[in-house]
């Protein structure tokens, strides 16, 4: 969204070629940057650890009490399968919000901004980095414990990759999320309380803990009105399912909620550059 | 009663400091009671569809997350630097607490003060008033269980954090480590047997923190009463242990800062 004119060639194709050139740099580079630290990306992976190993006993005991071979449409297996898949998503997340308020409020980013390339490139090419790496880890963390604890469910190639590339699209609906509430520090003090609702309340309607499928009708309804059940439910619950049935349901409001939440922060970036002012120093 | 003055100086200090910036305090309290009561909603959705698992209910796990909310909460509001202590310990800072006369494990974990405790703390006992119906002495109880709950916190902080002096860096481990016993402490006791149960009474302290509080508010039991307290002097000793033990091995960070 910075100028590149100059940089990238003519016309809006080869603006759209630069900035894929600088998101690749600076995603190859942190890249290197997590393998070089991957005993870190490993340690977060104990955290994972329990909470699949809490979620499976919690989950096991219910199957038991209820007396029950499918809940929801879920064996207990599917259900065990679907939070790794939800839990692979959600503790991939980068939680970038806190250096975009940081360089906010120091004043850094009068510096990012300058920079050749773009400030919010620079940030996509590092976030998808860390996220990929962190998302691969996390699934074979979760999937080991899970084929340890209730075996192998079968999963269909098609719905796998289709599944696979539903949460691409959803980590991008993320970034663009966060890098919104990230620049809500041009107006409020301090964003992290704001990121920390909007995981939250990601998590839960977003049918991370329990699958959309067995909530209450009313919050059920609601939460599939949402984007965060495309994001985090939807891909777990196509990779389980057997066909492609409601693809195309998934893919339209993810795209949709993308859409609209691009033009949004979109907008409220050309607003808050506007009011980036250099203090010297 | 020096030291209760020493520390109620500190506190005071450290919430006139976080008052300083009221929105920033008021943000941070407002979005971990958010926080908490997501896992509320969490629960109400699950107990909806199941209204029982293994004998558990909805209002027992409330009773569960506002011990533990009230007790970290506490934890974190009083004693805050039991929780950042590794990074401290890294970046050699301890110099500063060693060369006063007061006993430097307290002034190192009541030196700050981390402001969304008292949104836990707040949401801890909004629900245990509004959601589980005490008796005036169930909440002298709650009152009492919770500060012996939020003791062991913090010496299970001070413990993880010590790790520090011999592993160098430790920050996220002992972060790890505290989540974890979060994690077990927040989900009903009765999904847990064997050698994790034994885990969860000795390593990983969640059986202190919340499984037998819990069980106290439910029904007052003087042997357990006397597991809890033998488990938390337990806790202190091995923190204060672990903390001077590694202190011989602590080197200085050379670091010249000033303290305003």
């Amino acid at each position: 969204m910075t100028s590149v004119r100059g940089h990238g060639g003519r016309g809006v194709v080869g603006i759209a070629a630069y900035r894929m050139r600088v998101i690749q740099a600076y995603f190859v580079v942190h890249l290197r940057d997590q393998m070089a630290y991957l005993g870190e990306v490993a340690l977060g992976g104990i955290i994972l650890a329990v909470f699949l190993f809490v979620l499976t006993q919690l989950w096991q005991a219910t199957f038991r009490f209820q007396g029950a071979d499918t809940l929801g449409g879920y064996t207990l297996a599917q259900v065990i399968w679907y939070l790794v898949l939800t839990e692979a998503f959600i503790t991939s997340r980068v939680a970038f919000a806190r250096k975009i308020d940081t360089d906010v409020r120091t004043g850094d980013l009068a510096y990012a901004l300058v920079r050749p390339g773009g400030y919010v490139s620079a940030h996509f090419g590092a976030y998808l980095a860390e996220r990929l790496v962190r998302f691969a880890f996390a699934l074979l963390v979760g999937g080991v414990l899970a084929l340890l604890s209730v075996g192998p469910v079968p999963v269909g190639p098609v719905p796998l990759l289709v599944g696979l590339a539903a949460s691409l699209v959803a980590m991008l609906l993320d970034f663009v999320m966060v890098l919104g509430i990230g620049l809500g520090a041009f107006w409020i003090e301090d964003t992290s309380s704001i990121y920390l609702i909007y995981t939250r309340v990601s998590m839960i309607l977003g049918g991370l803990l329990i699958p959309i499928d067995l909530f209450p009708d009313t919050v059920g309804a609601i939460a599939r009105a949402l984007p965060f059940a495309a994001m985090i439910h939807g891909p777990a619950r196509l990779v389980l399912s057997s066909g492609l049935a409601d693809v195309s349901g998934l893919f339209t409001m993810l795209g949709g909620s993308l859409a609209l939440a691009g033009g949004l922060v979109w907008w409220e970036y050309g607003v808050a550059r506007r009011r980036v002012t250099a203090q010297g120093g | 009663m020096n030291v209760v003055r020493f520390t109620g100086a500190y506190v005071w200090a450290n919430l006139r400091i976080a008052l300083a910036y009221r929105a920033a305090f008021f943000s941070a309290v407002l979005g971990m009671v958010i926080n908490d009561a997501i896992w509320v909603v969490f629960w109400w959705l699950f107990f909806t569809r199941f209204p029982s698992v293994d004998g558990y209910g909805f209002r027992d796990i409330v009773i569960v997350w506002s011990i533990c909310a009230t007790a970290f909460g506490l934890a974190v509001g009083l004693a805050g630097g039991a929780f950042t202590l590794a990074s401290r310990i890294a970046r050699g800072e301890l110099d500063f607490y060693l060369v006063l006369p007061k006993p430097v494990i307290l002034h190192l974990v009541v030196s700050r003060m981390d402001t969304s405790g008292w949104g836990d703390a707040l949401f801890g006992v909004a629900v245990f008033a509004f959601l589980a119906s005490p008796t005036p002495m169930d909440a002298v109880a709650f009152v009492g269980l919770s500060l012996i709950a939020a003791t062991i916190f913090v010496s299970y902080a001070i413990a993880v954090n010590s790790l520090a002096f011999w592993t160098g860096r430790a920050e996220t481990l002992s972060d790890q480590l505290i989540f974890g016993l979060i994690t077990f402490a927040t989900y009903p006791e009765k999904l847990f047997t064997g050698a994790v149960k034994v885990v969860l009474y000795t390593v990983v302290p969640a059986g202190f923190v919340a499984y037998i509080p819990v069980s106290l508010l439910h029904e007052w039991d003087r042997g357990w009463a006397l597991v809890l307290l033998v488990g938390t002097i337990g806790s202190i000793s091995v923190a204060v242990t672990t903390f001077t033990v590694g202190l011989r091995r602590y080197q200085s960070g050379n670091l010249t800062a000033m303290r305003a």
